[in-house]
């Protein structure tokens, strides 16, 4: 048997090429978890973690919230909320600077109301406001960093399944955190908006003024159409903040709720409900295979001893707290350039966590912390996946350099955000310490 | 070291696991650091439902392992956790352990499994904790939300009426306090534990004894220790298991008293009590009995019964 | 031959995609059920357990056809970068690596399966709700996926080298 540094080192050799190599994340992890095992403990340690993780980790009443939320916002879009949210927000602010991008700006953090995943967010935008913009003459660059941004809005403001899969692996409440997105997602919108009218104001030319103005009657009209995110939104949160129901729970009732909406607008047509269901289906079965994957690679870990051994050096240096709180930020800063955030959190969190909570941060906060980086990584480049999503749906021909310096001025508004959070966390602890 | 055990717990390291860490410093000491455990709590290598199989094959040296959770694999050893067939947690480590010397299937069953077992883990009895003190009466649990789990412990609830809840554990406080549950159902040590004494300072009780979880070593890990090793882990186990019984009574004993200062409310019920409360609920023993005979191991449920019967009579 | 074959898998992961969502909408009923039957204190006996099912059913349900679609997570960064070649071996690999580490999740997983089965495993509650057909969709699902990738490796030599569409997303 190899001694458990040497058996990490050629573990991690393997997952890294095979990341490169374009292998699937959760396959990637998984061999190396195997592997590490096979070395470090023997065959049989290595077969029998592979016979009882798969069906342990999928067949979860906890984990269960994670379909459940993808298939209410699918559902959500199905009965046409986005494009009705887009609508009502154009009417209110598409005449102030940067009007369109604010537009998709608050449309987007709306739909993360109903909408667990930012890839949704990001591709559903895209299709709607992209032409929208590039008609009117808005700066592509504007136009798509507007849209890949704000599409990450969708991962802090609840229902969110990164944050589910934060309490999961750092066995903290699910509806705690889930409440405790919903502040600092208002606020990174709130900063957005403020960020675009900066912009807009010092270069008008970048996104021209639509000509006509809409009478008030048609704004406050188009408000009536938004009821059906407003009760999704209580359904789910008041259902979790009331105490009525777990997170399941929530689940089941958001997505029943959605699928409500889609039959009362009679939209529930045979052929889109399967393939809404269908993509449902498709996009869990995505993430659980980074999920059983990285469950392979943490019990590897855990054989080792090494996670426990690292985060005691670690904790030995005895440094400041904060200067743990760059070290995380930085890790997830830099794995977020290439790797998608829910392997990320699955590799870094069991050292990360209780280091963090070991030097005094609130587990609650460091999970909107945690949060906050994968949306920060899912638009830096090199590998950010809603800049490729944004790329890849757009209707207008778009470069992806493009799209990485269009969110270049949103990654800087999320770096003043994080600062926000730290200096002052009760942003994040208020709404869920009134739950507790 | 020589010999580094993988320990799969299903639960978090605490306070009340202290006679298991006894365990593991004794052995360590008395093997002069040959044998070194590597204890990883809250499921890390494994959850609940995995650990046996785990340990069985050889992928974890020993395990905590809950019976209820194996209920298709243990069958033997979940009837230490059937509803009102021990009076206290000294009696069920009193039948667990002749169960295991005397009772052949006992042994038998974890030998199919590959496993062993070291000792078991006493719990302390169980008390209801709610906000109001109609548990007292038998008549008043009727109606009330009780959380339970496992398969017997609603038939228990069923049979005075009471409604089976099934919360998870770190969701009682919540629950009590909002009303979803009327009655939290745990021992002392978990009522303080959960601080269930705030939403729920009436408690009334006890209404069920059982054992715990087993602690058990991979019959392979076993395997490759040298005797006198496997005689230090024997003899460790041992006293182990009488301590833990001394320990459950002390600390349960302890946390009601804490519990009752913090102003909790605790309601004794009478023998009378628990008798007619049996009498209401089906023969949870026979029915093992039955579901044992339809799996063609009647003839030795039976038998076990009956011995268990006889130990338990007062 | 190519074509056929792929219409046939793809039709059968079409059906246990199918079986997902089909498993989805249950579970989303009978969350839906518990909660308002919790409301009248009458929960839905056994409805945890077959959220707990229908899991299984959903994730390896998916998981063929998220490989026909493309749509399983992987880090982009090389392979947009390599050319036609490149690309090809690192098809190549992904495909092997799934292939492997599938391979032993259905070895590991019919076992499993199997012992389930002879046991009659069944969950705890109140309810018993059977486990071994859960444990036989994992292996099927995950069978389908490895028939799939074995289909894109034999795809991906044969036309080693020649330039393909990549879709991202
Ligand atoms: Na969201
Ligand atoms: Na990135």
């Amino acid at each position: 048997m190899l001694d458990p540094v040497t058996a990490f080192l050629i573990v991690i050799a393997l997952v890294a090429f095979l990341l490169v190599a374009g292998a699937h994340i959760g396959v990637s992890l998984g061999l190396g978890g195997l592997l590490g095992m096979y070395l470090s403990i023997g065959p049989d340690a290595a077969l029998a973690q592979l016979a009882t993780v798969p069906f342990s980790t999928t067949n979860s009443f906890t984990l269960a919230v994670i379909p459940l939320f993808i298939l209410m916002g699918s559902l959500a879009t199905q009965a046409g909320l986005t494009s009705e949210l887009y609508t009502a927000a154009y009417n209110w602010v598409s005449r102030l600077p940067g009007g369109l991008a604010m537009t998709t700006t608050i449309a987007s953090a709306a739909f993360g109301a109903a909408s667990g995943s930012t890839i949704v967010n990001a591709a559903v935008f895209t299709r709607m406001a992209m032409p929208e913009m590039t008609k009117l003459g808005y700066s592509k660059r504007l136009s798509a960093g507007a849209i890949a941004a704000s599409g990450t809005l969708a991962a802090m403001i609840p229902p969110s399944v990164l944050m589910v899969i934060y309490a999961i692996i750092t066995e903290q409440s699910v509806g705690l955190l889930l409440m405790a997105g919903l502040v600092p997602g208002i606020l990174t919108a709130l900063v957005f908006l403020i960020g675009i009218y900066v912009m807009v104001r010092r270069k008008p030319e970048i996104a021209p003024v639509p000509r006509d103005p809409i009478p008030m009657s048609e704004k406050i009209g188009s408000l009536k159409n938004v009821w059906g995110i407003v009760v999704l939104f209580t359904l789910v949160i008041g259902g979790i903040y009331g105490g009525f129901f777990v997170p399941t729970y929530a689940g089941a009732v958001g997505a029943f709720g959605a699928f409500v909406i889609v039959v009362l607008k009679r939209r529930a047509k045979g052929p889109v409900m399967a393939e809404t269901f269908r993509d449902a289906v498709v996009t869990s079965a995505t993430i659980f295979t980074v999920i059983i994957g990285g469950m392979l690679f943490a019990r590897f870990l855990t054989y080792t001893g090494l996670v426990s051994t690292v985060s005691e050096t670690v904790l030995a240096f005895g440094l400041p707290p904060f200067a743990y709180l760059l070290a995380f930020a930085l890790l997830f800063l830099v794995l977020g350039m290439f790797i998608e955030p829910i392997a990320i959190m699955i590799m870094t969190l069991p050292v990360m966590f209780p280091v963090m909570t070991e030097v005094g941060y609130d587990p609650v906060w460091l999970g909107v912390i945690a949060v906050k980086m994968a949306e920060i990584s899912l638009i830096t480049p090199p590998v950010g996946l809603n800049v490729y999503v944004v790329r890849s749906a757009s209707p207008v021909p778009l470069q992806l350099g493009d799209v990485f310096s269009g969110v270049a001025p949103f990654i800087l508004m999320e770096g003043l955000i994080l600062i926000l959070l730290i200096l002052f966390p009760e942003i994040v602890t208020f709404l869920p310490s009134m739950a507790q | 070291q020589e010999f580094r055990l993988n320990w799969g717990h299903y639960l978090s390291n605490g306070p009340f696991l202290q006679v298991e860490q006894e365990f593991i410093d004794a052995v360590e000491e008395r093997s002069e650091g040959r044998v070194e455990f590597n204890v990883v709590y809250s499921g890390g290598l494994g959850s609940g439902g995995e650990l046996l199989t785990l340990a069985g094959r050889g992928a974890i040296d020993m395990a905590a392992v809950v019976p209820g959770y194996y209920a298709d694999q243990l069958l033997f050893a979940k009837a230490l956790q059937i509803p009102f067939v021990f009076d206290s947690p000294r009696e069920a480590i009193k039948v667990a352990e002749y169960s295991y010397a005397e009772i052949p299937a006992f042994q038998e069953e974890l030998k199919t499994l590959r496993v062993r077992r070291l000792f078991h883990q006493p719990l302390g009895s169980y008390y209801m904790a709610g906000a109001d003190d109609s548990c007292a009466t038998l008549e008043g649990i009727k109606g009330k939300k009780v959380r339970t789990f496992g398969s017997d412990i609603p038939l228990m609830m069923d049979a005075v009426g009471a409604v089976p809840q099934s919360v998870p554990a770190g969701d009682q406080y919540e629950a009590l306090e909002r009303g979803t549950l009327d009655y939290a159902f745990v021992n002392m040590g978990n009522i303080e534990a959960y601080r269930l004494y705030e939403p729920g300072p009436n408690m009334c009780g006890p209404a069920l004894s059982m054992a715990g979880h087993m602690v058990v070593i991979g019959e392979r890990a076993w395997q490759r220790l040298p005797q006198d090793i496997q005689d230090i882990i024997s003899d460790e186990a041992a006293k182990a298991q009488q301590r833990y019984v001394e320990w459950v009574d002390e600390s349960e004993a302890a946390a009601a008293e804490r519990v009752k200062a913090a102003g909790a409310n605790v309601t004794t019920y009478s023998a009378e009590q628990l008798a007619t409360w049996q009498a209401a609920a089906p023969d949870l023993l026979a029915k093992w009995v039955e579901e044992l005979k339809g799996r063609g191991r009647g003839e030795e449920a039976v038998a076990t019964a009956a011995k268990w019967r006889e130990l338990t009579a007062d | 031959m190519l074509a056929t074959t792929q219409r046939f898998i793809e039709r059968l992961a079409f059906l246990t995609v199918l079986l997902g969502g089909l498993g989805l909408l249950i579970s989303m009923f009978l969350g839906m059920g518990d909660v308002v039957g919790s409301l009248f204190d009458n929960p839905l006996p056994g409805a945890l357990e077959v959220t707990e099912s229908t899991m299984v059913l959903i994730v390896f349900g998916g998981l063929a056809y998220a490989q026909i679609r493309q749509r399983h997570l992987r880090v982009e960064l090389a392979y947009l970068k390599a050319g036609p070649k490149m690309r090809s071996v690192m098809d190549i690999i992904a495909s092997l690596s799934g292939v492997t580490f599938f391979c032993l999740m259905v070895w590991q997983g019919f076992n499993e399966a199997l012992f389930s089965y002879t046991i009659s495993e069944a969950t705890s509650g109140l309810v018993r709700f059977p486990l071994y057909p859960a444990r036989f969709a994992l292996v099927l699902g995950a069978s389908l996926l490895v028939v799939q990738l074995v289909f894109d490796l034999v795809r991906d030599i044969v036309n080693f080298g020649v330039d393909k569409d990549f879709e991202l997303g």
